[in-house]
């Protein structure tokens, strides 16, 4: 009987231990579910950003966005068509301007940019000046 | 390429996997895996692409001959050839400008500069070829016979250029057979997800706070802007390196591969040598096993082997002199501690363990961050008072930032695995393990969701001369 019980702890104690060991486990479904999901926003932008048509100026931004650059040996030689490339892909990634406004939250949650809030005191410049350029009299 | 890019994640990436999965042939796999790290090695890099396969080659067929010849003396030979050669490519790539310069000006002689760019990742391939070739003499690891797995090995593009540096030992076997399991899959989703994170949010923003506090005049930074901005670099270093091995580890895991861990929370470190043990763990392992202990390691001439290896540990990081001088600063510190003050410090409460250890890394990133003796002199002038406790405009910055900066902060300490015990303790309850599981879903997604949006918000970029 003592045999046993202590048998049963032991094995009690060695459940206990492998179950910490393992931490936590996903559901097979929810581990496929996971990977699904990654899969998924891959290939829709992938697909999308394929078959968009693009956007040349950004109305928020005041400019004209990146077109795509055409390939030819020397720009992928020297490496402008990949730098040129990015830049294309990144003015014209489907849903820029929601993204760009989440981005913002983003931005205002980690950097709290109040800019209107924020009062900034400079010290007065001993210089005059008209509209940003220096002024000196002749005495 | 990196990974934090639209066009890795959204073109690469789903291309790589859609190819990879395929098959299940393993060596088609393999293949498959070897063209889309040549592809995203030459997005980055087209011509140097050559010197990766250079030196994959040369320590592949010095591999080969080392086996030939072995337990003969020309095996020796090779292994010195091999790795001679493996190193000059570096020297020459990285820092031979800087070893002619600082020679033309001590000298007066006029060495003519080569002035190459760097190669992308060149000291982490390097480091890993060396570890084949050093292993093969050593007999650990079975001689690669077939040239296109070697290069697989040495370009695999998850780990290619920055790290974690994985040893020929921890991946041969892999090579030729590893599991990809849906289970392991969606871990390696969650990994590369939290790296992304690390990288695209947190380190970006802990940057931006240092280029605004360090990055202006440095005769006019305070006190405290000082202490503040040179911990928000610390923040920025250990989110982006430790999130781009995050990343590497997440997707080797979705391949099916197994690399070592490279960070294992350094700032919670109680001494310098404890921090070594958890800052960029397969480069000192490296330096360790591979210089370190050939050396002699503690058995002769302790001390020189240390300072030697320090010496090379800074240099590793850059060609400059102030990596230099990093490297020295820790050789510096772990000579202390071994000699006079790991007695004190055993006994002393843990709070000033931690107190004294993150003082000494935080004046490390002194030497990391800035380039010139005269900025580091200027840094220190600024961080001992001498322009004043606080200046408006700092404190403004700072109180922007604070919740970067407290993220930032928690997020050194070892929260990860604490919620993962958490989850694990609520998992032994169906409802707790529901919960855990559908957390773990949004969460994933959510911060893939976020990175991206950082990611596209890179480029906003007003532009007010427009239609004028």
């Amino acid at each position: 009987m003592q045999i046993l019980t202590a048998f049963q702890i032991n094995r009690k104690n060695r459940e206990q231990a492998g179950r910490k060991l393992s931490g936590y486990s996903l559901y097979k479904f929810f581990a496929f579910l996971i990977v699904l999901a990654f899969c998924a926003t891959l290939f829709t932008f992938f697909l999308y950003s394929i078959f968009d048509t693009d956007k040349t100026i950004s109305e928020s931004e005041n400019r004209t966005l990146a077109t795509r650059p055409k390939a030819t040996v020397t720009s992928i030689f020297d490496g402008s068509f990949m730098t040129d490339f990015e830049s294309y892909y990144t003015d014209t990634f489907p849903f820029r301007d929601t993204f760009l406004a989440v981005n913002r939250k983003l931005s205002a949650f980690f950097t709290g940019t109040r800019s209107k809030d924020d009062v900034v005191l400079v010290e007065k410049q001993e210089k005059d000046d008209f509209a940003g350029q220096d002024i000196t009299y002749d005495e | 390429m990196v990974f934090s890019s639209l066009v890795f994640l959204y073109i690469f990436l789903p291309l790589c996997l859609a190819a990879y999965f395929i098959t299940k042939n393993i060596r088609v796999r393999n293949i498959v895996l070897l063209v889309f790290s040549l592809v995203f090695y030459a997005w980055g890099e087209p011509k140097y692409i050559l010197l990766m396969i250079l030196t994959t080659a040369v320590d592949f067929f010095a591999g080969l001959f080392i086996e030939k010849y072995r337990g003969a003396r020309k095996s020796k030979l090779f292994l010195t050839l091999a790795v001679v050669l493996t190193l000059s490519l570096l020297g020459l790539f990285k820092y031979f400008d800087f070893f002619a310069s600082n020679a033309n000006s001590l000298l007066h002689i006029t060495i003519p500069l080569l002035e190459l760019s760097l190669p992308i990742g060149i000291s982490f391939y390097t480091f890993q070829a060396l570890t084949y070739v050093v292993d093969v003499y050593r007999g650990k690891v079975q001689v690669q016979t077939q040239f296109y797995k070697m290069l697989l090995y040495v370009s695999m593009f998850p780990q290619l250029i920055a790290g974690p540096i994985v040893r020929y030992s921890d991946v041969c076997k892999q090579i030729d057979e590893r599991t990809c399991s849906v289970q392991k899959a969606a871990r390696g989703t969650m990994r590369f997800c939290v790296g992304l994170f690390k990288k695209a949010v947190l380190a970006n923003f802990a940057g931006e706070l240092t280029e605004k506090l360090l990055g202006e005049d440095l005769s006019a930074l305070s006190f405290v802007g000082a202490w503040v901005g040179i911990f928000a670099y610390a923040l920025q270093i250990y989110f982006d390196f430790s999130g781009y091995s995050d990343m590497a580890i997440g997707l080797g895991w979705i391949f099916g591969f197994d690399f070592p861990e490279n960070f294992r929370y350094p700032y919670i470190a109680k001494s310098i040598q404890d921090f070594w043990s958890r800052w960029h763990m397969t480069l000192s392992s490296f330096f360790r096993d591979y210089v370190y202990i050939p050396l002699g390691g503690n058995r002769k001439r302790w001390a020189l082997n240390m300072l030697l290896v320090w010496l090379l540990t800074g240099l590793w990081h850059g060609a400059e002199w102030n990596f230099v001088l990093w490297g020295l600063y820790y050789f510096f510190f772990l000579m202390l501690e071994k000699m006079y003050l790991a007695k004190y410090l055993n006994k002393a409460p843990a709070v000033l363990q931690h107190l004294y250890a993150v003082v000494v890394i935080l004046i490390g990133w002194v030497f990391f961050y800035f380039g010139s003796l005269s900025e580091i002199k200027a840094f220190f002038a600024a961080a001992f008072g001498a322009n004043g406790f606080l200046q408006i405009t700092e404190k403004t910055v700072i109180v922007n930032y604070i919740v970067t900066l407290l993220i930032g902060a928690a997020l050194c300490l070892p929260v990860i695995p604490f919620c993962k015990r958490i989850a694990g303790a609520l998992c032994e309850k169906r409802a707790g393990k529901l919960l855990v599981n559908v957390c773990a879903c949004v969460l994933t997604v959510v911060s893939f969701g976020i990175s991206t949006a950082a990611l596209v918000g890179s480029s906003y970029n007003p532009f007010l001369y427009f239609r004028f």
